[in-house]
């Protein structure tokens, strides 16, 4: 199990952050990913596997008007 | 054409800008058909920078607490701020106008991109007040070539905004340099200004790459109402004392290096991230409607099975690819999209060939989901005739979404509206009665005209619609409608649409993302801080002259992983790059901490001047059901899931309960979250219960200018300050 964003995910063998995002439906292209607390860049979501318990934060940089 | 007619004319010595001012303000009476240049002191400098700073300052000193939008005392008052009209950094040529709104009865300010801020500066002004009522329609020209203000008499008969602003670059510009026409700006309303509440100004810049005119409007508030109630067709700036240091900056290599960088990190990132230079605005359209944001049906729900048509690809296609769309020069960002070539279908100009200004985001979903209409084709056509008439596309979007709506549940037959069928999606009705609200002769168009929150008593007390449900249908706040997101899903948001100074626009702040889907504000405090910093951040490019969009619809490639998520937000190096700029326009040495400072003395400044004009307390926050929650059964079935789960975290089984008794329960959760959301803020904000800054906030701000606190002592009373 991990979280994300606060909420529990199932967590699979192998995730990458890549697919949390997709799971989520997380589209918005401004997107940050921190994973119990480290930065993950943004080229390496399709390649970055997300460990058994962690925190994953997601956060969507404000936009809008 | 022949010469206009001068009705009064005055001579002045045009004031070159130092350091981003030129020290200088003028009036004009367009009743009394007077002129006055007014100087601008140091403490107005201090106090309240310049923008909409010095527009309700100003606006302050020339009303009187009783004085209503169509008094002649009520005023525009345009000014763009001392960093205004650079050419070095993206989103430097705005202009904020304020004036008393029609729609809300205080104060409003409003704003639009294009030549007329800048221009203004380098006619010689840092500002311009408008007063008075003229007996007959007139034009307004401040001309610092010909070092003259003058007011002519209007001979048009068209004074819609397209057809007025071609007669004028035509009259004032040179017909053999057509590019000299850049020096020339024109703000204009339309006829649909006179007759609803929803007037927008016009304002215009020359495409050089076109070859002619461009259009963006300040729309929001009702101004172009007001202009057209004091009986002005348009007002002309022309200044050819522009160039890339005419805003005599003290340090403009500076500006120049931070100006170089951010454009560098737009033609590297932009295409990666919001795509703003060949989508625009509308690159919002899928997002919002993914995150369940987009306002579909009068904001009933925030998904549309039918929103690919109106997807981002499909405008980007319509919209005019490799043509920089900067309003201003140097905005690389170039979000001014315009779809060429389109042919009219209906209207006064049917079959007439034309470029359309937009859509943003904001008519796209407004003139497209949330009237149920699907087909950009359509909407380009009524944002096209919206400008024309001088409609605010936000407003209209909103009206006729509840318009719709109550003709629907049966408030609204075609008796009451001459014969139109509002349902839904029924377009060619629902353009049918835009044209109507231009033309000013249909008795509905009008009703409609005057905004959801009269609409709501019109409805009710002639039509005989359920006062009850209007209420939580009509989707506005302070008088003026909402604009377009759902909101219903984030607490935060409700602060930052509802407890705003002028009503429910997204200016102040969009949490959204932060609150609902970040989880990064989980109490009432850490919504209240964001309430506190993002509004009196955003406030500030208001004070400058700056556009808000090169702030956060592009970030530098390490700003996800430089910094903590909460900084993150904030875009901290775009931050100091306008603290930077700031400073190296006027010399001074402010901090990020002083920005914050600059723009809390303006909020509370405005928050007061509110209360001075009978409005600005607690009960004038008014939030509509819809807002905060499901209204009817079939909202809350289209997020069930989502919705029980609410009333479980609220401590409330779901189980066994009808959905109007779920709805019920929900409200009542909502209602007291709603409550201590608005607590929780105004102390934050330094305010008391009652949403009055204390005397003592403004004398931590400085602002304890004798007339302020007066204003502030007659109406805050003991019951209502915080007892520790």
């Amino acid at each position: 199990m991990i979280t994300v964003n606060a909420e529990p995910m199932e967590w699979e063998e192998g995730m990458t952050v890549q697919d949390i995002l997709e799971r989520k439906k997380y589209t918005f292209p401004l997107l940050a990913v921190w994973i119990d607390d480290v930065p993950i860049p943004r080229e390496k979501f399709d390649s970055t596997a997300v460990p058994d318990g962690a925190k994953v934060q997601v956060i969507h940089m404000i936009s809008g008007g | 054409m022949e010469k206009m007619k001068v009705l009064a004319e005055w001579s002045y010595e045009p004031a070159k800008p130092r350091r981003g001012y030129t020290g200088k303000t003028l009036k004009v009476n367009v009743g009394e058909m007077t002129f006055e240049a007014k100087d601008v002191s140091e403490d107005m400098k201090e106090k309240f920078v310049g923008g909409r700073g010095f527009d309700l300052k100003l606006l302050w000193d020339s009303v009187k607490d009783t004085t209503k939008w169509n008094d002649p005392e009520n005023e525009i008052v345009f000014s763009g701020g001392p960093l205004c009209g650079i050419t070095q950094y993206p989103g430097t040529g705005k202009f904020y106008a304020a004036f008393i709104s029609p729609l809300t009865e205080q104060t409003y300010d409003s704003n639009a991109g294009g030549h007329f801020g800048p221009l203004l500066k380098f006619a010689g002004w840092d500002a311009l007040e408008v007063q008075g009522k003229a007996e007959k329609d007139v034009i307004l020209v401040i001309d610092s070539d010909k070092k003259k203000v003058q007011i002519l008499e209007s001979p048009f008969t068209d004074i819609n905004a397209y057809a007025i602003t071609k007669a004028l670059y035509e009259y004032y510009g040179d017909p053999e340099d057509l590019n000299d026409r850049r020096h020339i700006s024109i703000i204009s309303a339309g006829k649909g200004a006179e007759t609803t509440y929803w007037g927008c100004m016009n304002s215009s810049f020359w495409d050089t790459h076109r070859k002619d005119f461009r259009l963006k409007q300040a729309g929001r508030g009702g101004g172009g109402t007001v202009l057209r109630d004091k009986k002005i067709a348009a007002i002309v700036v022309k200044s050819h004392n522009l160039s890339g240091t005419a805003n005599d900056p003290v340090d403009i290599d500076t500006i120049t290096k931070i100006g170089h960088k951010l454009h560098r990190e737009i033609f590297t990132l932009d295409a990666k991230q919001c795509r703003m230079r060949t989508a625009g605005t509308p690159h919002l359209n899928e997002i919002m409607n993914e995150y369940h944001l987009l306002p579909t049906h009068n904001y009933k729900f925030g998904q549309h099975p039918e929103a690919d048509k109106i997807h981002s690809k499909v405008y980007e296609k319509m919209f005019t690819q490799g043509i920089p769309d900067g309003c201003w020069y140097g905005c690389t960002l170039a979000c001014a999209k315009a779809v060429d070539n389109f042919t009219l279908k209906t209207g006064p100009l049917k079959g007439k060939v034309v470029t359309v200004d937009g859509p943003e985001y904001e008519t796209a979903a407004g003139m497209g989901s949330n009237v149920g209409v699907f087909d950009p084709e359509w909407t380009v056509e009524v944002n096209f005739y919206a400008d024309h008439y001088g409609i605010d596309t936000i407003s209209l979007g909103t009206g006729l979404a509840f318009v719709c709506e109550c003709y629907e549940l049966g408030y609204l037959t075609k008796e009451h509206t001459n014969g139109l069928e509002l349902k839904f999606g029924n377009k060619d009705d629902i353009l049918e009665l835009v044209h109507r609200m231009g033309d000013g002769k249909d008795d509905f168009a009008k009703i409609v005209g005057l905004g959801v929150a009269r609409m709501k008593d019109i409805f009710a007390e002639k039509f005989g619609a359920p006062r009850d449900v209007l209420e939580k249908i009509g989707m506005e706040g302070q008088g003026i409608e909402v604009s377009e997101y759902v909101s219903k899903e984030s607490v935060a948001q409700w602060g930052g649409y509802f407890l705003t100074l002028k009503g429910p626009q997204h200016d102040e702040a969009w949490l959204i993302f932060m609150d609902r889907v970040n989880k990064q504000l989980p109490t009432f405090e850490d919504k209240a801080e964001a309430l506190h910093y993002f509004p009196n951040f955003r406030l500030w490019f208001s004070l400058v002259g700056l556009c808000k969009l090169p702030w956060n619809d592009i970030e530098p490639a390490d700003n996800a992983t430089k910094y903590p998520p909460q900084e993150a937000a904030k875009v901290p190096e775009h931050v100091q790059n306008y603290v930077d700029i700031f400073n190296a326009v006027t010399g001074k040495k402010i901090t990020k901490e002083d920005l914050i400072l600059q723009s809390e003395r303006v909020y509370n400044f405005q928050r007061v001047f509110q209360l001075r004009l009978g409005k600005g307390t607690r009960k004038h926050h008014n939030i509509p059901d819809r807002a905060l929650g499901p209204v009817f059964p079939d909202e809350w079935e289209a997020r069930a899931e989502y919705y029980d789960n609410e009333l479980k975290e609220g401590g409330v089984d779901p189980r066994g309960l009808s959905t109007e008794e779920k709805i019920a329960k929900l409200k009542d959760i909502r209602k007291g979250q709603w409550e201590k959301l608005v607590d929780t803020v105004y102390k934050r904000r330094g305010w008391d219960r009652n949403g009055i800054p204390t005397v003592e906030t403004l004398k931590r701000l400085g602002i304890d200018y004798p007339e302020v606190v007066a204003v502030v002592e007659k109406h805050a009373k003991p019951e209502d300050q915080w007892k520790e």
